[in-house]
């Protein structure tokens, strides 16, 4: 809610002061707290319509809280905050947590936010937290500024529940719940709603009668806090600590996030839901954490105005979201400054434009929900904000290693703030996620959850930002876990991440756009609260039905960014409610803002199809003609069958549904993979060796090392030994073409299983010649892995064939070592201590990529086998599911060109059989009628012309030529895509080089990455608007309208090749996924599907362009929900 | 391999892992040897000749992993199968389910002319049972294919209901001219619905 009026707000109110910057927090939400505050000092209008409980609540001490504010938040342009913060402080002096804090925090913070922290504090842990706060002057600056922050959100709940809660919070609180579908903000909120119910006063008194409920409220309103204020402090943290005008800055929005606590605790509940909701949109969305940050940092540059701005802007959120809070800030500052309360009612205006949309009983809960995280940063001005923004970090971090850090540096703050319990939840989960960076693996999990200081010693930055820690540490974790259980292909987004981290570092950058984005995010994931205003049920009919969406669109642009609030109350976009506000500036900036996101490459990428499609795209897809084609059949063609088609369709997806609905759980080999990430590293280590027949003249390959044992025999284990029978003959699949040599170049090749359940594995190995003289026989060394993660393996195949070249017993320990440890998150390195007679004690880092899309697959291999045409041949024939025979005379090039050939299906996966390497026994399984990519050894080339294979595409890696085809393969893909798709891939060289640009990532310069998206750029051409025919049936469920999907393309050749490529058994499985997901998939596919959306609309009518965008927004933004 | 037959069908088993398929055809095949790739490679097949009307008949019963994954099975999977067989344990209401899934989908898709047959595996374990033989009848009766209820365990109806899909694929394939002794190509002649034809045991 708040971001949506923040949204709506900042734009106004940035206006007023600073527009470029006020954007930017509209989107962090901080824009509407201002305003409310200046509305409700200066207009009993806002109070009355933004929230009628905060009203009353406030209106007692509003008038002097809203003086207070305005007069704060002149002063704090001022940078007179200062003697405003102070002046808070005394008011807040109550709470001891000001006293406690720091010298430093006193000054800034602790004034307006450490009374209500303070409050907080003394309510919930309010000695502990004061200690805290007190205890780190300035490394606690920011521990303080966790604790104060935390404190202050408290003090400010129970400061609000002072004032008298309405129970309408609670109704919002209930409603936020609803929206969240959080669990854990749902118990507080109980608490608080119990509290409160009775009565805003009530309210106050349960908080603070019970310490724990209070607690557990800081601990949200901390975190959300943290989240909300995270831009604010994030800047305050790095650079303002210094400067005084942040420090102001931060007295505002210590005051604000002062007055949002006060809202009561209903606010500070709707506060953790919202907090949830960022941290799950965060999470959702790794990019957002950095565009917080960078927000932050567009702050600092602008200091003073955008301070000031953003003062107000956190004003304006800490008012939007909690009025009451302003108010109870107004209240704590006596002085309120008429000048800051001009500026104020403009902001307020538009806030109470916003909050009129809203709905002033739904703003009270969304504003609660935003105003805890703004009261933190009030709270947090100066201190408060860093451990916000280490709470941002922290997560960020967390997923690599922050919640320790976090958690190590701040030991004594945390505990006292109560966030200690969350923390503890955090680590235990994090440790097998956390590919973290610890010493020693196998130590690192076990320590997190047992002692989290040591794990927080391993990374310097938690270290400044400990006190956010221990709020942020659930949401790291909760960060990463989602990340991870995400496709391990959404990985992607973790180069957003990466640049966000980037981006903290360098406070001033460019990243501004990334953090609008974030904050847009944020913001909305604040404002979800606030949704209530509008009718619930449309927001769910929204997501359902785009057509009704767009309608309202056009209707209601202002409502719009509401509608999307509700709709999409965890991830709002910036794009959206900037469009809907016809902010054209914002929306402008955010869209060049994206363009700078999209590599260089992609873009090239992007103009060869555009030359080369034709104009030929969507057809246009006005309201009424998705209307009917997602609610009937498709108008524009008449096909007679489509009707009962799609009717039998939609019927067996919904009986599907329902049988799904049943068994809780789904399996995609999405899913599977991802699930396995949080896994060990390998599951078996093994030495194959050939060994002598005794009758014959000929070798067969047997297990000479396992490690580890099987023990019981249990089914799967069973299943197991099955597995590892085979294992000998994957390793040596030509076992019987060896002979004894004397030298022998090592190679480097994998294979991979499939269980029962269709469950795959990968086998890496190294086939190498131990050392010794005279003739011997290789062995092969070969770690079984659920993980496809080429390179890291290789680095640990380098080493054993190192240690093995001095002593196969050096090999064994280190395998053992790295049995233990855990697995790491893409773009996370675990470090692994080994020691080595001779050399001593080593740490080998293992590394995985930002993206672990491509990090088994080497494309340049693929390419150097098979000339462009051909891989496009083999491409189609693979799309359309035929079967395919690899030939090749090396084991690494068969096992390379087939991973690699897979790869080119992303964002679909090979649903059939996958055999990379086949051992030459098994040969005859290529005669399956079923479709199949199999990898052969030419040695085994004159067998399989013998068997009566179906028909397949035998392609012979090397040779250049296809043994065996069906002759249309070259004609299997739309014409045009196909032409253009061969064209980028011809140049992909020159569209390597071209792009010199620093600010892509290094992994975006890579062939690999060039040629993924070129065919990804073919995918979205074809099915790149499939979120827009995902639509939400009567029970919430997904269901893919799959004939308006396909007739909706314009050009009829994509239109023929749809009518096949959507009978395969991998189309259905991508859209299975989608359907079933809980979350809206969020991988680098959806990112480009989300880009080429926006660009689509340019051939169009440009209503129909920003229809198609807003569509596209609101989709995402519901599957996120969902 | 020579060519020892006149005619080559491909076969295809679908059915929820755990349904006794492996067994199934480990069962049909009379093979003692019952090592299987299914856990290795997730697809494996069996081999039986059989002499069908005077004709004989090789049977290769193909049987791939991960199919439980699947909401719905599409044409590009059996597609180069000529018979399907479905196989659901009575014992498991959740296998008998999928079935009803991909029946469905299958019949819709059934232009490619594949036969196809019901098999409730696992009736030895009476009194586990949780689909009852007239669901799996009532299941069959409706799309017009053959049911079975099979033992893999007892052998029970395991030769039958494969010599018997064996003879609805060959009168398909003789009224289309198919046997050049190597591989029958089916082409797409609308399906014949046969009558539904249970064996009791």
């Amino acid at each position: 809610m708040t971001a949506n009026k923040n949204s709506k707000a900042t734009p106004k109110a940035g206006g007023a002061k600073n527009p470029q910057e006020i954007p930017d927090r509209c989107q962090s939400g901080s824009p509407p707290p201002i305003l409310s505050a200046v509305k409700e000092p200066c207009c009993a209008q806002f109070s009355e319509t933004e929230d009628a409980g905060r009203q009353s609540r406030y209106t007692k001490a509003d008038t002097t809280v809203r003086s207070q504010r305005n007069w704060s938040q002149k002063t704090a342009r001022l940078r007179s905050g200062c003697s405003l913060s102070t002046e808070t402080h005394s008011r807040l002096t109550k709470a001891k947590s000001i006293g406690c804090l720091d010298n430093k925090l006193s000054i800034y913070k602790p004034s307006s936010g450490e009374d209500q922290a303070q409050k907080e504090n003394q309510l919930k842990a309010g000695p502990p937290g004061g200690d805290t706060v007190s205890s780190g002057p300035l490394s606690w600056s920011t521990l303080s500024l966790t604790s104060a922050s935390a404190k202050y959100g408290h003090k400010r709940t129970l400061s609000l529940s002072r004032n008298g809660t309405r129970t309408s919070s609670a109704t919002i609180r209930k409603k936020i719940s609803e929206w969240e579908c959080r669990n854990v903000a749902l118990p507080r909120m109980s608490l608080c709603f119990d509290k409160r119910p009775g009565g805003g006063s009530e309210g106050c008194p349960s908080l603070l009668s019970s310490p724990c409920s209070e607690k557990a409220f800081d601990f949200k309103s901390v975190r959300r806090m943290s989240t909300a204020f995270s831009e604010c402090s994030y800047p305050e943290t790095e650079e303002e600590d210094g400067t005084l005008d942040r420090e102001c800055n931060r007295r505002f929005q210590k005051r604000e996030g002062q007055k949002t606590f006060i809202r009561t605790r209903k606010e500070t509940s709707a506060v953790l839901n919202r907090i949830q909701k960022i941290e799950q949109a965060l999470k959702e969305s790794p990019s957002a954490p950095p565009r917080y940050l960078s927000n932050c940092y567009g702050l600092e540059k602008q200091r003073q105005k955008s301070f000031t701005i953003s003062s107000r802007h956190e004003d304006l959120d800490s008012t939007c979201d909690s009025k009451r809070s302003s108010i109870c800030s107004v209240a704590t500052e006596p002085d309120a400054s008429y000048s800051g309360s001009e500026k104020l009612l403009k902001f307020r205006q538009r806030f109470s434009v916003a909050s009129f949309m809203s709905d002033s009983p739904d703003l009270p809960c969304s504003r609660g929900s935003p105003g805890p995280p703004g009261p933190p940063g009030a709270p947090v001005n100066p201190l408060p904000k860093p451990k916000r923004t280490f709470e941002y970090d922290a997560n960020r971090s967390h997923k690599d290693s922050p919640p320790s850090n976090g958690i190590l540096h701040n030991p004594d703050t945390r505990v006292p703030l109560a966030t200690v319990k969350t923390p503890e939840s955090s680590f235990k989960r994090t440790p097998d996620r956390e590919s973290c960076e610890s010493e020693d693996a196998v130590s690192l999990p076990s320590s997190y959850p047992s002692s989290p200081t040591e794990n927080g010693t391993a990374s310097t930055e938690n270290h400044s930002r400990p006190s956010s820690k221990s709020t942020l540490e659930e949401n790291a974790y909760e960060d990463i876990t989602e990340s991870m259980k995400e496709n391990p292909y959404e990985d992607v987004d973790l180069k957003g991440r990466g640049l966000a981290r980037k981006s903290r570092l360098l406070p001033e950058r460019s990243n501004d756009s990334l953090n609008r984005t974030w904050t847009s995010q944020d913001r909305k994931s604040t404002t979800p609260p606030q949704l209530p205003s509008k009718p619930s049920s449309q927001s769910l009919r929204l997501l359902g039905q785009v057509d009704r969406k767009s309608h309202r669109l056009s209707r209601l642009s202002k409502r719009h960014s509401h509608d999307d609030m509700l709709l999409l109350p965890q991830l709002s976009s910036p794009s959206c409610s900037l469009l809907d506000d016809g902010l054209s500036s914002a929306s402008d900036t955010l869209a060049s803002r994206r363009q700078r996101r999209v590599p260089k490459v992609v873009q090239r990428i992007n103009s060869i199809f555009c030359t080369k499609r034709g104009k030929k795209r969507l057809k246009k897809l006005s309201l009424s003609n998705i209307e009917t084609a997602s609610l009937r059949d498709d108008n524009s063609e008449s096909e007679s069958d489509s009707d009962d088609r799609f009717k039998a369709h939609t019927q067996r997806l919904l009986k599907l549904q329902s049988i799904l609905r049943r068994a809780p759980s789904y399996r995609t080999l999405e899913l599977q993979l991802i699930e396995w990430q949080e896994r060990e590293l390998f599951e078996y280590f093994v030495v194959v060796s050939l060994k002598k027949k005794p009758t014959k003249n000929s070798y067969t390959p047997e297990v000479s090392y396992q490690f580890p044992k099987l023990e019981r025999p249990t089914k799967q284990m069973r299943e197991a030994e099955q597995r590892l029978k085979a294992i000998p003959q994957f390793c040596f699949p030509d076992a019987k073409d060896w002979s004894p040599v004397s030298e022998y170049s090592s190679e480097t090749f994998s294979f991979m299983l499939t269980g029962e359940d269709g469950s795959r594995r990968f086998g890496y190995c190294r086939r190498l010649l131990p050392s010794g003289k005279g003739q011997r026989l290789p062995e092969v060394y070969c770690v079984i892995s659920r993980l496809g993660c080429f390179d890291l393996f290789s680095k640990i195949l380098d080493e054993v064939e190192r240690r093995r070249g001095i002593s196969a017993a050096l090999v064994y320990p280190f395998m053992r070592s790295l049995m233990e440890s855990p697995f790491p998150a893409p773009g996370k390195t675990i470090k692994v201590k080994t020691f080595l007679p001779g050399a001593g004690n080593e740490v080998m880092e293992l590394r995985r990529p930002m993206d672990s899309r491509l990090e088994h697959v080497d494309f340049e291999s693929l390419f150097s086998c098979l000339s462009v045409r051909q891989v496009v041949c083999v491409f189609a024939s693979l799309l359309l599911e035929r079967r395919v025979i690899f030939i090749a005379d090396k084991l690494s090039v068969l096992s390379s060109c087939a991973h690699a050939v897979v790869a080119l299906l992303y964002p679909f996966s090979w649903q059939h059989t996958f055999i990379p390497v086949l051992p030459s026994s098994m040969v005859d399984i290529v005669c399956c009628p079923t479709p199949f990519l199999v990898g052969i050894l030419s040695s085994s080339l004159p067998k399989l012309k013998e068997l009566p294979v179906e028909e397949a595409l035998m392609v012979h890696l090397g040779t250049d030529r296809f043994i065996r085809q069906l002759d249309d393969e070259a004609s299997l893909l739309p014409r045009k895509l196909q032409a253009a798709l061969e064209q980028a891939l011809e140049q992909r060289n020159h569209i390597l080089d071209q792009d010199s640009d620093s600010e892509s990532d290094d992994e975006c310069n890579t062939l690999n990455s060039v040629v993924s998206e070129a065919f990804i750029r073919f995918f979205l051409e074809t099915i790149g608007h499939y979120s827009l025919f995902l639509t939400q049936g009567e029970r919430g469920e997904r269901v893919f309208q799959r004939e308006p999907f396909r007739k909706s393309v314009a050009s009829k050749s994509i239109r023929r090749f749809l009518g096949v490529f959507m009978e395969s058994q991998m189309f259905a499985g991508f859209i299975q996924d989608r359907e079933l997901r809980k979350t809206r998939a969020k991988g680098l596919f959806e990112q480009r599907a989300e880009q080429y959306l926006e660009e689509l609309p340019d051939t169009e009518q440009s209503g129909v362009n920003k229809f198609l965008k807003g569509l596209g927004n609101k989709m995402k933004f519901l599957h996120k929900k969902n | 391999m020579a060519k020892k037959y006149d005619f080559l069908f491909k076969l295809l088993l679908i059915g929820d892992s755990g349904v006794g398929k492996t067994c199934l055809i480990i069962r049909f095949a009379e093979d003692n040897f019952n090592s299987t790739y299914i856990s290795t490679i997730g697809i494996d097949f069996k081999v039986k000749t059989i002499e069908v009307e005077g004709k004989k008949v090789k049977l290769q019963v193909w049987d791939t992993a991960g199919q439980e994954r699947f909401k719905t099975i599409t044409t590009a999977y059996y597609r180069g199968a000529m018979g399907i067989i479905l196989v659901y344990d009575i014992t498991d209401e959740k296998s008998f389910e999928n079935i009803q899934n991909w029946m469905k989908s299958i019949r819709e898709n059934a232009s490619a002319g594949v036969s196809r047959m019901l098999l409730g595996n696992k009736c030895d374990i009476e009194a586990k049972r949780k689909v009852s033989k007239e669901m799996g009848e009532k299941l069959a009766k409706d799309h017009g294919i053959r049911f079975f209820e099979t033992s893999a365990k007892s052998s029970i109806n395991v030769e039958e209901s494969f010599i018997a899909l064996a003879r609805d694929i060959l009168m398909k394939s003789s009224m289309k001219q198919g046997a050049s002794g190597r591989e029958v190509k089916l082409t797409s002649t609308t399906p014949e619905k046969k009558p539904s034809k249970c064996l009791l045991l």
